[in-house]
């Protein structure tokens, strides 16, 4: 049944301490100093590809510690438990070592069953320590450093890349990293970023200038991302009473050519919240290291693992829609639609969320690809995900 | 005789000086009164309909017309996240992505949560002295307190998306008591009853607030202060990026 010999034993008496750790704590809750919350979730998922239909099941727990014993400090740890059944489980060889495939340089992940049927997959995805004092902030341990300032592709965002199509994970992968942040007046302040690698193929390190002009937040950032020098710079502003926002950043290559390659990334933005509620976000991304006709299409982006911000989109242009409405108090709802101009492959998402009770959230979410297969445009691949989200 | 005139026309010349520029005056007193020069504050939020009920729980940081601070401290799915409001510009904070999002301004109409108020309503009381002109209509009698009846239409330049406006002030501590707002076509569009008053530091303020939209009024949003305190010495830096990412 469980591969023991395989698993971390001493590993996951650290994660086990610090689960019962974070639960004890929380019992002391009146004193403010400690809190603990998180979620339950559980999600059915219906794949429909090639004539097949599938089943997948998703049972997924958060657990988020914060102890603060005095003004200064936090000590932060925040664990995802998925237990994992269906076909993707039976059928994906090496299912458990994808869910492996992540950012990280620390191994806080845990798989203690893998048996075929089932994979419980444990992670710590936060576990950091911050000190701050007035002005100054440090920060270390894996946390999420996000320097994004737009909804879809973030291409300023070089610590923690994360995919739109991926919106079962809220919170968003972290990094391990040690990040120092100076602020000032009102808007303004400096991040330093550094994150662990034994490489320097994985090495990140970079700053972020914030300041606000005229209603604008201006970033400007640069540093080393993976084998190259990179610039960028964002802003989130106001063009009317609509909210205008984008990011560039540009790569070479710090050595050979052969061993990483350039590109520009651009993106842009316009989001506007009408008074009947409706929200509409219009997007596009440039990449010029994209191509017109990429071998695996949106479903390949959709798909790819270890994403950078070099890579956020494999076309040259993408273009994004996005509508969301509140139909009911306790009715939220939607459509995302990503285009790409060059091969008219479409991506459609609705998503509807109910509160079904004051902690309890329903949601129901479509995703479908569309594009070019077998010399025929068609649906590729599509998901209906059910789930439900309990909050504590 | 002659007495008799001028009494009459002291009579009149008040009445007048009442029913023009004071009405404004009514409204800055009223004003002064519910959020002092800076104030902090603790409330519940709960969206009211006959089958069902949500609750908000929130702590406010407000000085003047320009700058708040709001923490979302229940439920449990959105606490801790943070909005800040400075002037126009108004940013999101949303701790578990460690995103400070920027909303753009027209989200200001929109619904804050789901609620009968929007954003504006929550925020931007201030605009009722700068944004409109404002008649004394008459006087009359609410909840055992005497009051005036104050309409208020916007200016043409304000960015105001009603029509008019009625509010009631009591005479005495200028407790605001009622707020009818009215669109563009001069529909009652909702009412706000402000009740529960209390002394606090002195100033006698209405504790609970209750929205009712005119077309459904067995719904309703009731906002119930269970702390507020006035005048807090707090600078405008206060109200910055910083503080936003970590209010607790």
């Amino acid at each position: 049944m469980v591969e023991l010999s395989k698993m971390k034993k001493g590993s996951l008496i650290v994660w086990i301490v610090c689960c019962c750790t974070a639960t004890l704590f929380a019992q002391e809750e009146k004193e403010k100093k400690t809190q603990l919350n998180g979620y339950v979730k559980q999600m059915g998922i219906v794949t429909f590809a090639d004539d097949l239909a599938t089943y997948d099941n998703l049972v997924h727990n958060r657990l988020n510690f914060k102890w603060r014993p005095n003004n200064e400090w936090t000590i932060a740890l925040e664990a995802r438990n998925r237990l994992f059944n269906g076909y993707k489980v039976e059928n994906i060889p090496m299912y458990a070592e994808l869910l492996e495939f992540n950012n990280d340089y620390l191994d806080l992940s845990w798989t203690p069953i893998d048996n075929g049927n089932t994979i419980l997959h444990l992670m710590l995805d936060r576990a950091y320590v911050k000190y701050f004092k007035e002005q100054l902030e440090l920060t270390i341990g894996r946390q999420r450093i996000n320097w994004g300032k737009t909804l879809v592709w973030n291409p300023n965002d070089l610590f923690n890349t994360y995919s739109f199509f991926d919106f079962d994970y809220e919170e968003m992968p972290g990094s391990d990293a040690f990040r120092a942040s100076y602020y000032w007046g009102i808007s303004s302040s400096v991040d330093f970023a550094i994150k662990m690698a034994d490489n320097w193929e994985d090495f990140v390190g970079a700053a972020n200038y914030q300041f606000n002009i005229k209603s604008y937040d201006i970033q400007i950032l640069g540093g080393y991302h993976k084998r190259d020098a990179t610039v960028g710079v964002g802003w989130a502003g106001y063009l009317g009473q609509g909210g205008f926002k984008g990011e560039a950043s540009y790569f070479t290559p710090v050595y050979k050519k052969t061993q990483s390659y350039e590109a520009f990334l651009c993106t842009v933005s316009y989001d506007y919240s009408f008074k009947s509620s409706l929200y509409l976000n219009v997007s596009a991304i440039y990449n010029s290291a994209g191509e017109a006709n990429p071998g695996l299409g949106i479903v390949g982006d959709a798909l790819s693992l270890g994403l950078t911000p070099k890579t956020l989109t494999s076309y040259n242009i993408s273009t994004f829609v996005q509508g969301m409405y509140q139909f009911h108090p306790l009715v939220f709802g939607g459509m995302s639609l990503m285009y790409q101009p060059q091969d008219q492959s479409t991506f459609i998402s609705p998503v509807v969320t109910i509160s079904a009770k004051q902690n309890l959230d329903v949601d129901l979410i479509g995703q479908a690809f569309l594009g070019e297969s077998n010399d025929k445009y068609q649906p590729i691949y599509h998901s209906i995900f059910i789930r439900g989200k309990w909050s504590f | 005789m002659i007495k008799k005139q001028f009494l009459f026309f002291a009579f009149f010349f008040c009445g007048f000086s009442v029913f023009g520029q004071d009405a404004t005056q009514i409204i800055q007193s009223m004003i002064d009164k519910m959020q002092g020069s800076s104030n902090k504050s603790e409330s519940i939020m709960e969206i009211v309909r006959p089958e069902w009920k949500r609750t908000v729980k929130m702590k406010g940081w407000q000085k003047g017309d320009d700058y708040a601070l709001t923490l979302i401290t229940a439920p449990a799915r959105d606490k801790g996240a943070a909005f800040l409001k400075r002037e126009k510009e108004i940013w999101n904070w949303q701790p578990s992505i460690d995103r400070v999002i920027k909303l753009p301004p027209s989200m200001m109409q929109q619904s804050w949560m789901g609620s009968d108020f929007t954003n504006d309503d929550l925020v931007k009381q201030s605009s009722f002295v700068r944004d409109f002109n404002h008649r004394l209509v008459s006087d009359t009698t609410l909840q055992g307190y005497d009051v005036y009846k104050i309409e208020m239409i916007p200016t043409e330049e304000a960015a105001v998306v009603w029509g008019k406006i009625e509010m009631y002030v009591e005479k005495k501590d200028y407790i605001q008591l009622l707020v009818k707002f009215y669109d563009e076509d001069m529909f009652l569009v909702n009412s706000m009853h402000l009740s529960k008053v209390k002394e606090i530091q002195g100033r006698k303020f209405p504790t609970y607030m209750e929205m009712i939209p005119a077309e459904n009024p067995n719904q309703k949003t009731t906002i119930e202060y269970t702390s507020i305190v006035f005048d807090i010495d707090i600078s405008d830096n206060f109200f910055s990026i910083q503080n936003l990412k970590r209010l607790r």
